[in-house]
């Protein structure tokens, strides 16, 4: 009995491995909730416009005009000159260009089907939950693995996220390519192909069309190069240690890049917001704290103001006090300051940044298309039970995250200290990768809050609980795998460090 | 005999109790006389020329007239009716023109007031008007009125009128500059007929039109212009506008100023600042007038919190004692059913501005009245215009200066109003009754007294920096405890982490070991 069930075992890996695995079952559950009718997405919060116009596609004409309640799924296609060129650089408008043709050579020329854009995403995301699930388990194919592979499932297909795919969010650009990063550095770290370079390659692209995907991205630049340079450790290696820094001298310039693309008033936009809803929340009057640091304090009165006023307002931000007195004033400089001068109040924003910071399903839209027979606005609870059960017991407090970074950094660090001594590589990659992850995990709050307040958290720290997730599966994986400390020595990689 | 000379000496008596002591009531004219259509060929917004569309709305408005405007591309057969008592026709777009013929049909049978603006002047409205029709081409004309005189811009086609009957009247001239030296009127009214050759939103010009339309709608008046200070909002430098209130006192100058608002955030320190500033308005013999505030993305269900922001405005300004007059706000306003209604029509005096950024929420077209407008002319369109202290103006009408911005922008400010030599309308010394009603309460002034719900209300003198001497509240008493507990917490957390760190150095190697002898 036991043999055979050895044997079924040894066959069952032998035709499956863990990756495989994974790929089928998030293929299956992800492809049920986006293409098996009546699909589901995210609704417009009204950012798509831009997203939209800058590719050429628009909202056809409806007698609904909010869209904020359900998913639309066909939408128009400019028939001549787009006269909006590019509202804002974004790397998603390759993914949407791709898609736009993909929907005129198989469906219309005049309309576009978000489904097109929902099944691009997905094929990029089944490769990269295939390497995501190798890179944690290999080289092993016991039934632990097959169990990781399953958390990775749980995790990783969490409709929270693939959501997102039916959307012309710029999130999924981010998500996969974060998964693609992550799995490209810890397979490299685990020497699971001969050649490096692909890997390597794999990784700097990913980060850069991460960079790339939005503006607010572009420091995330100083993770990604963190975690390319434990890439510097690896073995037998002088000659590419050369392509590893002209791949984080590019990784520089793509986030300088993409810096300076934003252009004044979407920089205005975020000062005025970081003002009016960041140095003036959380705290009884601001008028004599701004007034200290040089603001008039007049402006205390803008709290909760909006840069594009929701209904009515008093003072427009293109008004010239406001651009004179307070947005010439107020920079990044100027904020952290501010912050430095009132610690309490930091604290007590960072607080409020990371409350929700495990709630990743987008409340404030409907997934449900119209016609579904769902309510306007209603909620998927297909495939959420991860996300639903992180969003309720996880500790929203920033100092927890700060305790958990040390304990991480700690527990990583050890392994570093044991691998740098024993020259292996898998360590001090880990090690680095980890630390990349937890400084976005850190500072991410920290520069929504300076650069942009409390508007709009949600969707700036959304990298936050994907970082998050990478870190749980990989410590899970490495204590199952008894792999936290000891890397284990490994005969290929202990052959080229000779 | 003495009975009756008893019975009329107590007649007379009571109609001069009745006269002196009645309060006037806004003055709500009749159906027919003051209905209004305007209607335009194009607006012409390449060349921003619906400015102009605003400019005529807001002087009509002021004469109390209620103005349909109508795009001649919506003009539809009988709707001008025998309800309207006149109708204007405006040539925007040189270039385009009246193509509706069903609109030129009925004013062709139109028994009221008629008013061409602009030129395609056509043969019919020439008779009309008594006149030739003249086009002078590549002309710089001088436009002439009251002492005052005005070099126009460089003009292609100019359509003005010739061989004038006797009994039409000129209101300003246009000279030509040739040898010969031509003169033409500019606005003339033949009877109930009017034509004006163009019209520009601006200067003399923009004044002479309103003198000549306030005359041919029998509207004319003879009124003294306010001094406003615009631009003024809850974050703009309050130094400057104490320095220009000053200003105005030392020099008596009664002034107006139109200020926005906020409804939210009225607890705070620098609220208190903002409003004991404009009570210092108040107490150097200024007014102010509540600005409508911007227009963002609000819909037609915004209605609600629009009433409800004018409430909050009036409420939180006069808890410190700022009584506000009347409204002022940008001309669309009037021409927004969502707008008007729940915002301008809750007083009875309004200022109507130029307008900024135009953001419709339910465009009617269909403008109301109040009891008082005053048409807001900027002073710096008034350069080229004679002023003396003997100048009147043909409608209520306020002269604004917008807040200047800098101590620089402060020194040309006064300047301005030094050249500015109007006798200017004293909103304290003359007769005049305003109220704002926002449901819950009454804010009016009569007389230069200012009450609220009826109550008469004092200004207190404040002093802007005494609103800081404010004691701050204690510090709660179990403060000083939780201090203590974050900072013991503190050194626990660090205590606890170098433990951690030793045993784990500790312990690394019988973690180790343990490795070892599995291999």
């Amino acid at each position: 009995m036991k043999k055979s069930l050895n044997v079924f075992a040894k066959k069952f890996s032998d035709l499956i491995s863990p990756a495989l695995l994974a790929t089928i079952l998030v293929a299956i559950i992800s492809g049920v909730l986006l293409f098996v009718p009546p699909i589901n997405g995210y609704a417009d919060n009204g950012d798509f416009y831009r997203a939209m116009l800058s590719n050429g596609i628009y909202r056809l004409p409806s007698k609904h005009p909010w869209a904020i309640d359900y998913v639309i799924t066909k939408f128009g296609i400019f028939q001549y000159f787009n006269e909006y060129g590019t509202i804002a650089f974004s790397s998603q408008s390759i993914f949407i260009r791709i898609a736009v043709m993909i929907n005129k050579l198989f469906y219309s020329s005049k309309v576009f089907d978000i489904r097109f854009l929902g099944l691009l995403y997905y094929f990029l995301y089944l490769g990269s939950i295939y390497l995501l699930t190798k890179s944690v388990v290999y080289p092993y194919k016991k039934l632990r693995s097959y169990a990781v592979s399953l958390i990775i499932v749980l995790i990783f297909a969490d409709s929270s996220f693939t959501l997102y795919f039916n959307s012309f969010f710029a999130e999924p650009v981010m998500y996969i390519f974060m998964i693609y990063a992550f799995a490209s550095i810890m397979l490299l770290a685990k020497g699971c192909y001969k050649k490096n370079w692909p890997m390597m390659l794999l990784f700097f692209i990913s980060t850069i069309i991460i960079i790339t995907d939005k503006s607010q991205n572009a420091p995330l630049t100083l993770s990604f190069i963190l975690i390319s340079f434990g890439m510097m450790f690896l073995p037998h290696f002088n000659a590419r240690r050369f392509a590893v820094g002209v791949g984080m001298v590019v990784l520089i310039f793509t986030g300088v890049f993409t810096y300076v693309a934003i252009n004044k008033e979407f920089n205005d936009v975020n000062q005025y917001k970081a003002f009016t809803h960041g140095v003036l929340m959380e705290t009884n009057d601001p008028s004599k704290n701004i007034a200290k640091l040089g603001i008039d304090e007049q402006f205390a009165l803008l709290r909760e103001e909006n840069y594009y006023p929701k209904t009515y307002t008093a003072v427009r931000a293109t008004n010239k006090s406001v651009q004179k007195n307070l947005l010439a004033k107020n920079g990044i400089g100027w904020t952290v300051k501010y912050y430095a001068h009132n610690p309490k109040q930091a604290g007590a924003l960072l607080d409020l940044a990371t409350k929700d910071i495990m709630i990743t399903q987008v409340k404030a839209v409907g997934d449900f298309t119209r016609g579904s027979g769902h309510k306007p606005g209603e909620q998927v609870k297909y495939f959420t039970l991860y996300s639903d059960y992180m969003g309720s017991f996880f500790p929203g407090k920033f100092a927890f995250i700060c305790l958990l970074t040390v304990a991480l950094i700690l527990t990583y660090g050890v392994a570093m200290y044991n691998d740098l001594k024993k020259k292996r590589p898998m360590g001090v990659m880990r090690f680095f990768l980890v630390l990349g992850l937890l400084t976005i995990i850190l500072f991410v709050p920290i520069i929504s809050i300076v650069g942009d307040g409390d508007a709009d958290l949600a969707k700036h720290l959304f990298i936050i609980p994907v970082c998050l997730n990478f870190i749980f599966i990989l410590f899970i994986s490495d204590i199952l795998h008894h792999r936290l400390w000891n890397t284990e020595a490994r005969e290929e990689f202990l052959d080229h460090a000779k | 005999m003495q009975n009756k000379i008893f019975r009329l000496l107590f007649v007379s008596f009571a109609l001069l109790f009745f006269v002196s002591f009645s309060n006037p009531e806004p003055v709500q004219a009749t159906d027919t006389d003051d209905y209004v259509m305007l209607v335009y060929d194009s607006k012409n917004t390449t060349a921003g020329s619906e400015k102009q569309i605003d400019a005529l709305q807001r002087a009509l408005t002021s004469m109390n007239l209620r103005v349909k405007t109508v795009d001649q591309a919506d003009y539809k057969s009988g709707m001008l009716t025998k309800k309207y008592f006149g109708v204007i026709s405006m040539v925007n777009w040189k270039q385009m023109g009246f193509t509706n013929k069903k609109f030129l049909k009925d004013r062709n049978n139109f028994s009221g007031i008629k008013l061409h603006i602009g030129n395609d002047l056509s043969g019919y409205e020439a008779s009309e008007l008594g006149a030739k029709s003249v086009d002078l081409y590549q002309q710089q004309l001088i436009l002439e009125n009251k002492k005052s005189n005005q070099m126009l811009p460089f003009s292609e086609t100019i359509t003005v009128l010739d061989n004038l009957s006797k009994e039409s009247q000129m209101i300003g001239t246009l000279r030509t500059q040739q040898a010969d030296q031509k003169t033409y009127g500019y606005g003339v009214i033949n009877g109930k007929y009017g034509y004006l050759p163009y019209f520009s939103s601006k200067g003399l010009s923009y004044l002479t039109a309103v003198e000549m339309i306030a005359k041919l709608f029998s509207k004319q008046g003879s009124y003294q212009p306010i001094l406003t200070v615009t631009g003024v909002t809850p974050v703009s430098d309050l130094k400057i506008l104490d320095q220009v209130s000053q200003f105005c006192y030392k020099n008596s100058i009664p002034f107006a100023v139109s200020t926005t608002s906020v409804s939210n955030n009225t607890g705070m320190k620098a609220f208190a600042r903002f409003v004991s500033e404009l009570r210092n308005v108040e107490n150097r013999g200024g007014v102010v007038f509540i600005k409508s505030p911007e227009v963002g993305g609000a819909g037609v269900g915004s209605a609600n919190e629009l009433r409800q922001d004018l409430t909050s405005y009036v409420v939180s300004l006069a808890k410190y004692q700022v009584y506000p007059i009347g409204i002022s706000t940008d001309g669309f306003w009037n021409q927004d059913k969502i707008l008007r209604k729940n915002f301008l029509m809750n007083a009875n005096h309004w200022l109507l501005l130029p307008n900024g950024k135009v953001t419709y929420i339910d465009q009617d077209n269909n403008s109301q009245i109040a009891h008082t407008s005053f048409l807001g002319i900027s002073a710096s369109s008034l350069n080229s215009v004679n002023k003396s202290y003997e100048t009147r103006f043909s409608t209520p009408t306020a002269i604004y200066i917008p807040l200047p911005h800098s101590n620089k922008e402060l020194v040309d400010f006064k300047e301005q109003i030094n050249k500015l030599d109007f006798s200017w309308f004293n909103p304290m010394e003359v007769k005049m009754s305003t109220a704002i009603n926002t449901g819950t309460s009454t804010v009016s002034f009569r007389d230069g007294n200012y009450f609220v719900n009826g109550k008469q209300e004092n200004i207190g003198t404040a002093d802007s920096s005494s609103v800081f001497s404010e004691k701050i509240k204690e510090k709660p008493l179990l403060s000083n405890y939780f201090n203590i507990q974050g900072s013991i917490l503190t050194i626990l957390f660090v205590i606890v982490t170098i433990v951690l760190i030793i045993f784990i150095l500790m312990g690394r190697r019988i973690y180790w070991n343990r490795f070892n002898k599995r291999k």
